[in-house]
């Protein structure tokens, strides 16, 4: 029953939170009753078909279970559309933004401030680009259309859902964060804190020795880590192609982390009295490295799993 | 709009009044989603979930029906059950029904 799921789980996507889990059950299981009825008559019917041939499209469905209660911005038969443009327009405004900071950060003097500057302006776009979004779909309104773009609907085009395939806005929000500041780290914007203290005195004067290849790797990996990461806060489920892209560079980290954690002399301090340390640090360190190694390794695996298996049902 | 266009607007709009009333009926018996359309159906009374489901959680909210969820083949099914405040509210409207369909009637065969 996967594709009625999916087709349940597409349409309770549009409705509001609070409705979602009730309205996924009663639909999913009015789904899978009509269907086992129209098998009666038709044995070999498939679900895809039975969609096709019974409902429509989700968004459009899911304006009729709204009913009377949706307060319509624009709409209704737009609403849903509206809201989808939407969301992507502004994603691609603070993408836009991140990739414009960066660049500037890269391509000015003062990179902290030209970074900050290109964030600091995020919300006004925000705010032009949202009000062309409602322009262009209240003109649609005026102008007689009927979202005739959800007419020609296709049921095997319907996302596949499984338990594991919902995309966490936690786990992206983390990444986000730690390869954000991974990245002003690379790029000397910001520094580690201190963590070893001798005397009295704090010890900074730490080297990490690694070639010049080796950080401009880092840094476009990280760097597209952030893209990644702010381009699945706009998505519910994961998809076969974005679990390829999360495999193809958790293992392009494996391989730049193991690196590191092999090089024969990873720091260097300048400080007489740290010398003595430096042994345990530089072993603490490639601990540290070997771990986040086989925690990407396990998590690498995970998604090679669920690529492999492929979408595995929902329990209702 | 040509005639058959428009009968079918006000066929909509004469449906959508009585349908309350149909479902408030219907569900003396307990049902749930599905059932409840196919009797529905099976008496006459052709409708969509898109339009069955929104009325349903309406009369819900309105206090005019009870609900209770249950586990059937590994699905969850929500039962629907007219109210006490229902059985009055669908006791007063059988009433209103079956004065005005005399009413219309009286209307309409004098015209004709």
């Amino acid at each position: 029953m996967k594709h009625l799921k999916a087709y349940a789980r597409q349409v309770v996507s549009y409705l509001p939170a609070s409705q979602r889990d009730e309205l996924y059950a009663e639909l999913y299981d009015s789904l899978c009753e009509e269907y086992a009825d129209y098998r009666e008559d038709a044995p070999g019917l498939d679900e895809i078909s039975f969609l096709d041939r019974c409902r429509k499209h989700p968004m459009k469905y899911a304006t009729e279970l709204a009913g009377e209660d949706g307060a319509w911005l624009v709409g209704p038969q737009f609403y849903y559309s509206f809201l989808s443009a939407l969301k992507i327009a502004l994603s691609l405004v603070v993408v836009f933004h991140v990739v414009i900071g960066l660049v500037r950060a890269f391509t000015s003097g003062e990179i902290l401030a030209s970074f900050v500057g290109a964030m600091a302006s995020i919300p006004g776009s925000l705010l032009w680009v949202g009000a062309a979004v409602l322009g262009v779909f209240v003109a649609l309104e005026k102008s007689g259309e009927k979202a005739s773009w959800l007419d020609t609907w296709n049921a095997s085009e319907l996302e596949l859902a499984d338990s594991n395939q919902s995309v966490s806005r936690g786990e992206a929000l983390f990444e986000l964060a730690l390869s954000s500041f991974a990245l002003l780290w690379v790029l000397d914007i910001v520094h580690l804190p201190a963590m070893v203290r001798h005397d009295g005195d704090w010890i900074r004067e730490w080297t990490v020795n690694l070639p010049e290849w080796f950080w401009w790797t880092a840094g476009l990996l990280l760097l597209g880590d952030i893209l990644f990461a702010l381009f699945r806060l706009t998505r519910t489920l994961w998809t076969r192609p974005m679990r390829g892209v999360t495999i193809l560079m958790q293992v392009l980290w494996i391989g730049l982390l193991l690196f590191a954690a092999v090089q024969p002399e990873l720091l260097a301090v300048d400080h007489d009295a740290a010398a003595q340390f430096l042994p345990i640090i530089e072993k603490a360190t490639r601990g540290g490295l070997l771990v986040a190694c086989a925690i990407i390794a396990w998590d690498t695996l995970v998604h090679a799993w669920r690529l492999l298996k492929g979408p595995d049902s929902l329990s209702s | 709009m040509d005639s058959s266009e428009i009968v079918d607007k006000l066929r909509l709009e004469l449906r959508r009044g009585a349908l309350p009333l149909a479902v408030l009926a219907q569900l003396r018996q307990e049902h749930y989603g599905y059932s409840l359309r196919k009797e529905l159906n099976a008496q006459g009374l052709d409708i969509d979930e898109g339009t069955l489901y929104p009325l349903v959680r309406r009369l819900e909210k309105q206090g005019l029906l009870s609900s209770e969820w249950r586990s059937e083949d590994k699905r969850r099914k929500r039962y629907y059950r007219l109210s006490a405040l229902g059985g009055e509210v669908l006791a007063s409207l059988m009433l209103e029904w079956r004065s005005l369909n005399d009413t219309i009637d009286r209307i309409v065969q004098e015209k004709t």
